[in-house]
């Protein structure tokens, strides 16, 4: 490099130090790191900081664009110092914002040191002093020499600074902030950035966690994942993919660069690049033999012949899936359909692929399903629904029920009039029961009772609702309480606040009380449930109001060690 | 054709114009002044693309406050800015013919005969289909000086348009400007002033300093310049000629050889008197 | 009148719209085979903003000073490259993120509020900027899109003979 191409580079350097890109991205890197840090579930922390860099790359490739963008204005366009030489010149001006990225990733690494690591993994096999190993450490200060590089790169294709900048900002951020989309078998070993632990899958979501080994890290099941795995730091793989990083660097700048040095860095930026690709390959924690089978369905033992039938009405939460399981599993009920409350918390699709999911996975029959109407008085929270239909835990099958060709309410008044003493125990919203006794009144009468989880009585609202499965439908609550079928209602009142023994069924969910289950128990196990008798009416929010002496039994109390005795008779 | 009173117009604590008050037209009108004088505020503001923060305004009679009179004004006006900036993409007829468009020439068969009278009044056929960007800089300016002579306007505004032309493309522009009832320029070169101009107006720091004929901004000097072997220190100003003798300005010692001032001399004379205050 | 469209369609520059929607496909074609529903919430709004910045700086007309004194307003020419660029914005928006749009138009009218009055690089700065800030911070990018975009509606008004 000539005296001249070094005093331009000193100025660059000076200049792009100087470009307020990379401070404002080093602030916003700053920023994320500070809200990764109020993370602490598994690896967050761990994951979240490597990701956080994502603002300060985008700064240091802005301020390249900007250099290199200088070069579009035609200014001493015959000067000896000619492109090449100007290109090196304000390459080796990024060096300065390499080293920044340099200091900032020591600082941080020191700063782990200090407060003593980052947790990471879930228990039982968690610890609390991760620490990012050297190759994890080099890959920001190798992707900031990329961030460098590909602003050169996006200014000379696009012939527009602008262009280069939207552009690098979306990159970035695609391969940056959203980084766990490239974890996938067929992109992982191409990610430009690489954010480990990888997962590999050791065990099925019942698997017991403690028959793991203990030195294992783990990652337990849960909204995104159903299955248990093992976190594994793997400094070879990091390594490899700094050599992949190192290889991109040395392509793109074959790409800036003209003349022999173009030559000889595209293939030799190529091969590291493959080189670095099959390495990681081959250097992959992904094929250790160590899996744990699948635990055997739990499987379904034949009914009783005396059974009593039943319809099971619910919206399909987790608790609902538990007590979809629990009477399954009863050899004293059998349930000849699942209807859906449209109106409740997944509505009709996903609660069909969900009611599969479960019949199947427990190895029982396909079951008649059916769907009620969807309109809900009062719309659930986006995220509860959202979290039911993907966080249930349960593997989802290639296969779904095809719902039954008539309306939920339909079915019901079918199964009446064909099975005496038909009981309905319902989970959800009473929309297809109200519906049924407002559309066929005759077929509403054959049920021969109904168990319902809705409601509540002096339990305080919560953002004005008493309680979701009476507030989705009152007027249908209203129509079945006024109704002549004999009547349970289990309102959260009844329900006691603690963990069921049919809790590992939905190892996912964790709600402060278990409604669907404990209503399930209760309708097969009359004698748990403590009532009192009157003539209710509900109001918009859910709540019940005794107006009364009536038929309508409302529990007040369920004996908490006879629904664990029945939770562990039927699924023990 | 141009009236100003009293026309004011800063930008932030610079006042780029400072009570400037002129009448000009019919004929062609030079502004002279040096860089940062207000030339370039004055000519826009002369073509409606900047409003005065003060003064009264009317060009070709009309207000150009008032946005009916504005767009009078535009539809008989041609300006040519500083640095005009074209499409590089465009051809030279393409980007007139857009230009025209925008100036209203809605008749199509009537556009395009102007379009290409105007190409050939700039000597531009021969390049009227290749792309802007292959051109020179002087052909550049001449697609932008052709722009602003679209349907004859009544008044020209033109920002330094001897840019970037050789000689010969200099002496054509003398004579297309002579065509435009109302040529208001600014230029460095006081030849083109000498050769082009009826009027001269000299602004220095958002000031006009002389209105008249060429011939009086050459006369303020009349009887100050004097040529020597040498240098005379006692001079305002001296330079070496191209004949190699000194020329001075100032108030010349007794016995010198007094000569006949010309453009530069009483445009110098004028500048130096600004500087000394 | 329709003789002005085709040579405004070649006036624009289309690189940086070009650019954002190279982006986008290539940012769905990462996504397709991942048989992800949607795009993930935090590239939305970068995505979004990229659209809008791209937008904004096809707005830039390096022929302006020569056109500052035709009849034809600045405000009119602003309007027919924002009628050629803003559809085709909204168009790939929808095909490549499918929304939403009430975000996607409050950052271009940011963007076109910000053009006007501080120039076509700030005003394509601006949603890409606001993207980046909340992304970094954990806002909702489309904080109050409605009143955002109505309130860079004003100020589009009233700087549109800027």
């Amino acid at each position: 490099m000539s005296a001249a191409t070094r005093e331009l580079a000193r100025l660059e350097g000076r200049r792009m130090l100087r470009h307020p890109a990379p401070w404002a991205g080093l602030a916003l890197t700053l920023l994320v790191a500070w809200d990764v840090w109020g993370e602490d579930w598994s690896g967050q922390r761990y994951t979240g900081l490597v990701a956080a860099l994502t603002p300060l790359l985008l700064g240091v490739s802005v301020a390249s664009v900007s250099a290199f963008g200088r070069e579009l204005v035609p200014v001493a366009e015959a000067a000896p110092l000619g492109p090449s030489e100007r290109a090196r010149a304000r390459l080796a001006g990024g060096l300065p914002l390499v080293a920044l990225v340099a200091l900032v990733v020591a600082a941080g690494a020191v700063g782990l040191r200090l407060v003593g690591g980052v947790p990471l993994g879930d228990d039982p096999g968690r610890t609390l002093h991760a620490h990012h190993t050297p190759p994890e450490l080099l890959q920001p200060v190798l992707l900031a020499a990329v961030a460098v590089v590909v602003g050169a790169v996006a200014v000379r294709v696009l012939r527009h600074t602008l262009a280069a900048a939207i552009v690098l900002t979306v990159l970035w951020f695609l391969v940056g902030g959203t980084y766990w989309l490239f974890a996938g078998p067929g992109t992982r070993w191409v990610a430009v950035v690489q954010v480990q632990p990888f997962s590999v899958e050791v065990g099925p979501i019942r698997t017991d966690p403690s028959t793991f080994p203990a030195d294992w890290l783990l990652s337990a099941p849960g909204e995104y994942q159903d299955h248990w795995a093992r976190l594994v730091v793997s400094p070879l793989v990091a390594l490899a993919h700094d050599a992949y990083l190192l290889g991109l660097v040395l392509l793109l700048l074959g790409v800036v660069l003209a003349g022999a040095a173009r030559r000889a860095l595209l293939p030799l930026g190529l091969a590291v690049a493959i080189g670095a690709v099959a390495l990681q390959h081959v250097a992959a924690p992904y094929d250790d033999g160590e899996r744990v089978e699948a635990a055997a369905p739990l499987g379904i033992a034949p009914d009783d012949a005396d059974a009593t039938p039943i319809v099971v009405d619910t919206d399909l939460a987790g608790d609902d899936l538990a007590a979809l399981a629990f009477l399954l599993r009863r050899t004293d009920v059998r349930v000849e359909a699942v209807t859906i409350a449209g109106t409740g918390l997944v509505g009709c699709d996903p609660g069909v692929d969900l009611v599969a999911d479960l019949v199947l996975g427990l190895g029982a029959a396909p079951l008649p399903v059916a769907c009620g109407r969807e309109d809900a008085a009062r719309p659930w929270p986006e995220d509860w629904r959202r979290f039911a239909v993907a966080g249930s835990g349960m593997a989802r099958r290639d296969t779904t029920f095809t719902p039954a060709p008539v309306a939920a309410p339909e079915l019901i008044g079918r199964l009446a009039a064909r099975h005496a003493g038909l009981r309905v125990v319902a989970l959800g919203p009473l929309t297809n029961l109200g519906d049924l006794a407002a559309d066929d009144p005759a077929a509403y009468a054959r049920i021969a009772d109904i168990t319902s989880m809705a409601g509540a009585v002096e339990v305080p609202d919560v953002d004005g609702v008493a309680e979701w499965n009476a507030a989705a439908d009152p007027e249908a609550f209203a129509t079945v309480l006024a109704g002549r079928v004999p009547l349970t209602v289990v309102p959260d009142d009844a329900i006691p606040a603690a963990v069921p023994p049919v809790a590992w069924l939905v190892p996912t969910y964790s709600p402060p009380k278990w409604w669907d289950s404990a209503t399930a128990a209760a309708s097969v196990e009359p004698d748990l449930v403590t009532v009192e008798r009157g003539s209710w009416t509900v109001d918009g929010s859910g709540r019940l109001h005794r107006d009364g002496p009536g038929p309508v039994r409302v529990a007040t109390a369920l004996d908490h060690d006879r629904l664990d005795a029945a939770f562990e008779d039927a699924l023990g | 054709m141009i009236e100003a009173v009293e026309l004011t117009k800063a930008f932030g604590r610079t006042r780029a114009v400072d009570g400037v008050s002129l009448s000009a037209g019919p004929g062609v009108i030079g502004l002279l002044g040096p860089n940062g004088a207000g030339k370039t505020t004055l000519l826009r503001m002369a073509a409606t693309v900047l409003a005065p923060d003060a003064g009264r305004l009317r060009v070709l009679g009309l207000d150009p406050a008032r946005p009916d009179e504005r767009l009078e004004i535009r539809r008989r006006l041609g300006y040519l800015p500083q640095s005009p900036g074209l499409y590089p993409g465009f051809t030279p007829y393409d980007m007139v013919d857009y230009v025209a468009i925008l100036k209203e020439h809605s008749d199509r068969r009537a556009r395009q005969q102007e379009v290409r009278r105007v190409l050939a009044a700039v000597e531009l056929e021969d390049v009227m289909h290749r792309k802007i960007r292959s051109l020179s800089g002087g052909k550049r300016q001449r697609v932008a000086l052709a722009t602003a002579m679209l349907g004859n306007p009544d008044l020209l505004v033109l920002d330094e348009p001897a840019n970037g032309l050789d000689p010969d493309q200099r002496l054509r522009l003398r004579s297309l400007l002579s065509q435009a009832p109302t040529v208001l320029m600014s230029t460095h070169n006081i030849s083109e002033v000498t050769a082009l101009c009826h009027q001269v107006v000299v602004v220095f720091d958002g000031r006009v300093r002389f209105a008249g004929t060429p011939a009086d901004l050459a006369g303020l000097a009349a009887g100050r310049v004097w040529e020597d072997d040498r240098q005379d220190p006692e001079a305002i100003r001296s330079w070496l000629t191209a004949a190699g003798s000194y020329r001075h300005l100032g108030d010349p010692p007794t016995g010198a050889s007094v000569v006949d001032p010309t453009l530069d001399d009483g445009y110098l004379l004028l500048a130096r008197e600004e500087h000394t205050g | 009148m329709s003789a002005v469209w085709w040579p405004t369609v070649r006036a624009i520059s289309w690189a940086p719209l070009a650019g954002a929607v190279v982006c986008l496909l290539a940012v769905t074609a990462v996504l397709s085979p991942l048989g992800a529903r949607g795009w993930p919430a935090g590239l939305v709004g970068i995505g979004a903003a990229a659209l809008a910045g791209a937008q904004v700086a096809g707005m830039r007309d390096p022929a302006a000073p020569l056109l500052a004194a035709v009849p034809t307003s600045a405000a009119v020419r602003r309007g027919r490259r924002l009628v050629l660029l803003g559809p085709t914005g909204l168009a790939v928006w929808l095909v490549t993120a499918g929304g939403p749009v009430l975000g996607l138009l409050a950052l271009l009218a940011c963007g076109l509020a910000t053009a006007l009055w501080c120039g076509v690089a700030a005003g394509a700065a601006v949603p890409l900027a606001w993207a980046v800030v909340a992304w970094s911070a954990g806002w909702d990018w489309e904080v109050h899109a409605a009143l955002v975009g109505a309130a860079a509606g004003v100020v589009i008004v009233l700087g549109r003979n800027r």
